[in-house]
This record gives C-alpha cells, structure tokens and sequence, in this order.
C-alpha cells in the first residue's frame, strides 16, 4: 500500500461530459470495459479522444486518472517513488498505481510522448497478470477488478517520428476517431461555443478546407476544439473573420502563403 | 538505360578542366534527369566544346542546366541548345555564357517551359536588332524578370532598341538600367502581381476549396484579347496582372482560377456545338459561366462576392462601351449572379427571373445553359442587337475564361497521354 493515501472520489467525473457519439464506438467500448480490454484510442488531434475517455468514465461511474505524456516521463512518475520528507521516507504511488489500486480507469493521454523504455512498464497491467510490480519498493500491486488502461496517440505526424513498440500494441483493442460528419461537428461546435447553427457550420466548412490542405503544406487540419474555441469567441461578439484568425489560423500554422491561404478560406464564408 | 560518365571518356580526356566540373555536376544532373535528359545534357556539352567559344561557356552549361531542368523539365535542354547556337553567329562565346547564366533565374521567374522557350526567342530577336544590348541586359536580368512578365520584358527591350538603335552609348545606358527613361520605362511595364509570386497561395487555396489538385500554368498575356482558358485539363492564367481598382492581383487570380475550377467541378459532358454560331456559342457560354458559378457561389460564396465585385466594377466603367448591347449583357451577368439586381426592360427582367426559378433544380444540367443561351441570343436577335463576335469576346469581365472548355470538355482517361 501506499504510506500516502488518496481519495479515489476525487477522481470521478461529477458532471456528465457533452459528447456526441459518431457511430457505434460507445457499444464497442463497453464491451471492451467489461472485459477489461486495455484500450488504444488513435485520430488526429482536438477530434474528441479524451472527452470520450472522460464521458466513458462517467457513464461507467469509474474514477479516472490522466496522466499527459512527455518525453521526459520516467517510469517512476507511472508507478511511483520514495519522497523525504521531515518524517523520513515515505513511498508516493504514481498515477497508473494508484488507478491500479482503486480500479480507475488510467488514461495515458499522447502515449507516444512517452520514451519507449518508459511505457514498457504499462506491459504487466495490459496481459492476464493485470499486475504493477513496484521493484524499489518490492510490492507486486495486483490491479482492482475494476481497473483499465487507456491509451491515446496521434497516428499522423506524430508517428513520422515516434511510434509504439509492435510489442506495447499488441496487447490494446483499437479505436479509430477521427473528425465528426458535417452535421454531428456542426452540433458539436452549436452545443459547446453557444453560437446558432449556420455560424457553426460556416466554421465547419472552413475546417473542411483546411483539412483539405493535410499533407499538403499542413501537417494537421483544424481541429473541431480550434472550431469551438473560434465559435467562443464569436458568441462572445468577436468579429467572425478575427475570431477565425486567432483560433483557426494563427495556431496551425506559420508559412505566410499558407495563412493567406486559410485566411482566404474565412473571408469564402464570413465576408 | 543508364547513362555513365566512363561513356564520355573521349571526349572528356581531351578537356581536363571541363571533366573536373562535370564530376561534380553529374550526380545533381543525375538526379534531375531521366537517362536521356542526361544523355542530352553531355551530349550538349559536347557540341558546346565543339563550338570553340571556350571551355568557360561549357562549364556554364554545365553549371546551369541542372537548375533550368528542375524548374522547366528537361525538354528545355535542346531548346536552350539550338538557341546558344543560334547566338553563335550573332554574338561573342561571353555573351552566349551570360545567357546560359540568366536561364535559371528567368526559369524560376517564368515558372514555365513554354515561356522560357519566349525568352530564348526573345534573346535570339535581340541579338539580331541590338546584340550590343545584350551583355548588359543580362547582366541584370534577374532584376528585370522579378519585375517584368516576358512580354514586358520584351516590350521595355523593344523600345530600348529602337530608341536608340544608331546610338550605341546610349543603348548601353538604357540597357544597364542606368538612364532616366529606362527607369520610367521599368516602371511602365512592371506588372501588379506575377504569377511565378503567388503560385504557390494559388494552388493552396484551390485544394483547400475542392480538395483536389489543379494544374495552374503561366501563359504569356501580351495580346489585348487575351482570355485565360482551360485546355487538357490545365488552367493557362496569365503571367501576370494588375489589381483591378480594389481587387488586388492575388485576389483576380483566385477568381480566375476560381471560376476555371468550377468549371471542372460542376461539368460532367461537353455541351455540342452543332450548327452553332459563334455568337450563339458565346450567349450559351455565358450562360454557363452563370449555372457553374451558382453551383460554385452555393458551396463558396465568398467567392461569389469576388466575382461579383469585378462584375460591377466593370460595369461601373461602360461608358466607352464599343457596343450598346455589351453594357447590357454586362447588366445581365451581373442579374444572373444576384437576383436583386434589375434592369429596366421586361423581357430581360422575365428571362433572368426564369434563370433564377430554374436553376436550383437544373444547376447540374449543362443542357438548361443551352437552352438558355439560346434564349438570350435570340432575345437580342429579334431586336437586331448581337455585336459582332470580336465585340462579344472582349467582354469586360476580367476572370472569365475563353470558355473553350465548355465545348471540348475533357473526361478524365488513365489511359489517355498528354
């Protein structure tokens, strides 16, 4: 056990996230959890991965426990280490020990982040052992029933650089996400920025011509979190074609032709 | 078929300085070419040796060609041959170098084979009317051609030779860009927006409307009737053009290329122009010009807001109207755009309300611009009205095309070589 405890109810998702399936994924995650499936969620960034986490969490009433990844995570900041304090030494769980012992679900948001020498350790929870060993401690943590693991990543260019070890795959169910069909996204974006339902899909069809560009002079198209951010702004009473430059075009990119471009592509729908 | 540098050992032994560059050249002319580029780019240096101007032009030659071929593909090489052996006669082994110098800048400036092939003609007319001109013109080619299309180059040249064709000092000045009316000259001719500037926003901007890739070449537009047109599926815009009162430059290429565009997207089989006149053909085309830029203006209608800002901008300035009809079919294109605009005359007013009525359910149907074409045409017929053709095609709308696609539209074969 760990010398520090922690309250699991913190960690439960108090209200119900807004989100909008787009096919069967909800059933199919279900069915993944109760068979306590490690799950890996891949599409393109904004498209609506970790809300589907936090919604899943919700509807499954189990706490959930995000862990962002980065290249300078170590295995002990998963599992945990020995922390001094005034009192001496006291062993301080990591989060994907703590999810394993209050059964969370842990979700390793932008896995590929991670060194590959560091996500190795995530192996033993995601096999029949469903087990954490805690060397530095000498403590084998036998996951709660309840516990699952979750993974998030980034297959388009993020994968040029980093990828999964074949070995870390193989032991995940996969969930393909990808941006919203018209209608669905334009609701998104009505529901989530306040604005009516013709300004959200005037923003929408901008998105769709940016995501036109990928892979030709962008790396990614905008994301339907750019299209509510811009949306937010505009309830706000941002004029439309400001609010698009401020969320829609200066994040994605910095190639001059390339903004013009895509302030072009506002000035088709907002002039 | 490969081609290896062992292969050209004879020729080589004989001219070690050359056989030092060329190694050095080879892999970057190697990777540019294919096999019989290459095989044509050592045989150019070879009868470039053969012409004993010095082995300085060769190693030019050699330096230059691989920087020409990867912006204009390597059937450019024999064109710039011929032409280096044309100047031969006419001019110094220095002067054919400076010329091999300049092909990579006015290949990057031109952005187009077939305009860089106008520019070796032009060279070859020069040298023939004021080759003194020559050395210094190229010397500062690169500064003309950033601001001078081809056929302004060739317009600013023309005038410099004929200004001052028995005066050679002063020929000299004017063509060093260092005389007042060479300068004034320079700055007539210099063009709002060239195209080689903006072709890189122009194709971006196409793909993120329709998602697909279109082909945008520069064609020379010295002529007054000059019409962009679609021809084997490439979009031929000017090389360059001035913004249009507050349209800028980029924004009329985006129209053009716009409109061009939409004719690609919303066509599906050629319109038959069997026992049409040409002014009926032209009635029809503009028709269709209005049914493809409705279906364009429902998907973009920016878009439709640019186009309709060049519309009434050259309505605005009809007063010189060569014709009384064309300011009227002017008005009408303008109607056909936005269906609150009207005009003082019923029979006008009851043929647009129709097109307007119509085209929402029959916007897919090229036979409805037919058949509304005709309508027009016959519209003004009955009052004695149709211009002649010339009149007709120079119609003031600066973004249209030569509608030449309309009739010869092109379905998309693999199997068909262009």
């Amino acid at each position: 056990m760990s010398d520090i405890t922690v309250d699991s109810k913190q960690y439960l998702v108090k209200e119900e996230p807004y989100y909008e399936p787009v096919g069967n994924e909800v059933a199919l995650y279900e069915a993944a959890y109760n068979a306590r499936m490690p799950m890996m969620l891949k599409g393109p960034t904004g498209c609506g991965k970790s809300r589907f986490v936090e919604y899943m969490a919700y509807k499954l009433g189990r706490p959930l426990i995000t862990v962002a990844c980065n290249e300078d995570m170590t295995a002990s900041d998963l599992v945990g280490r020995f922390l001094l304090d005034k009192d001496g030494t006291k062993w301080q769980d990591g989060p994907l020990a703590n999810a394993a012992r209050i059964g969370a679900i842990c979700y390793l948001d932008e896995v590929v982040e991670a060194r590959q020498d560091t996500t190795v350790v995530i192996h033993p929870l995601t096999d029949h052992r469903r087990t954490l060993p805690l060397d530095k401690k000498g403590e084998l943590i036998e996951a709660h029933p309840d516990f699952q693991l979750v993974i998030s990543y980034n297959p388009g260019y993020q994968s040029l650089m980093k990828d999964l070890k074949q070995s870390t795959k193989q032991r995940f169910g996969g969930l393909d996400f990808d941006y919203p069909e018209e209608s669905i996204e334009t609701a998104i974006v009505a529901k989530e920025s306040g604005v009516d339902k013709d300004i959200a899909a005037k923003l929408v069809q901008i998105s769709h011509r940016a995501r036109n560009l990928k892979g030709h002079g962008l790396d990614e198209g905008i994301s339907t979190r750019l299209l509510v951010y811009a949306g937010q702004l505009i309830s706000k009473g941002i004029d439309p074609l400001a609010a698009c430059s401020m969320t829609m075009v200066t994040p994605l990119t910095d190639d001059p032709d390339m903004r013009d471009t895509l302030d072009a592509a506002v000035q088709t729908f907002f002039s | 078929m490969s081609v290896k540098l062992e292969d050209y050992e004879d020729f080589l032994s004989d001219v070690p300085a050359i056989r030092d560059v060329l190694e050095g050249t080879f892999h970057e002319a190697a990777r540019t070419m294919s096999p019989t580029g290459l095989e044509n780019y050592l045989n150019g240096a070879k009868a470039l040796c053969n012409l004993g101007r010095g082995n300085d032009l060769v190693v030019t030659y050699l330096q230059e060609m691989p920087l020409v071929v990867k912006e204009c593909g390597e059937d450019i090489i024999e064109d710039c041959l011929t032409a280096a052996m044309k100047l031969s006669s006419m001019t110094s082994g220095e002067v054919i170098m400076l010329m091999f110098q300049s092909l990579p800048s006015a290949a990057r400036n031109l952005g187009d084979a077939q305009l860089l092939r106008g520019y070796l003609t032009f060279i070859h007319q020069f040298a023939s009317t004021a080759a003194r001109g020559l050395r210094p013109m190229l010397n500062h080619i690169d500064q003309l051609l950033t601001k001078l299309t081809l056929s302004g180059l060739r317009r600013w040249a023309t005038f410099g030779a004929q200004a001052y064709r028995r005066d050679f000092d002063n020929l000299v000045t004017y063509f060093n860009l260092e005389s007042a009316d060479s300068k004034a000259m320079l700055q007539k001719e210099r063009r709002g927006v060239l195209f080689v500037r903006i072709q890189r926003k122009l194709n971006f901007y196409l793909r993120a409307l329709w998602g697909r890739d279109f082909f945008v070449r520069p064609t020379g537009a010295d002529y007054t009737d000059f019409r962009p047109y679609i021809e084997h599926r490439i979009l031929h815009v000017p090389d360059a053009v001035d913004n249009v009162g507050d349209v800028s430059g980029l924004d009329l290429y985006r129209a053009t290329a716009g409109h061009m565009a939409s004719h690609m997207c919303y066509s599906t089989a050629p319109i038959s122009a069997e026992q049409l006149s040409p002014a009926q053909m032209f009635f029809i085309g503009m028709l269709e010009d209005a049914r493809v830029e409705y279906e364009a203006g429902m998907e973009f209608p920016g878009l439709k807001k640019l186009w309709m800002s060049l519309i009434t901008m050259d309505e605005e300035n009809q007063e010189k109207a060569e014709h009384e009809t064309m300011p009227v079919l002017l008005h009408i294109a303008h109607m056909l755009m936005d269906e609150t605009v009207t005009i003082d005359d019923e029979q006008i007013t009851a043929f647009v309300k129709k097109f307007h009525n119509e085209i929402q359910a029959r916007q897919d149907d090229n036979q409805f611009s037919w058949h509304m074409g005709m309508e027009l045409f016959h519209l003004f017929a009955d009052r004695k009205a149709v211009p002649s053709l010339r009149i007709l095609e120079r119609i003031a709308i600066p973004y249209r095309d030569d509608n030449r696609y309309v009739w010869e539209f092109e379905e998309f074969d693999f199997n068909t070589e262009y």
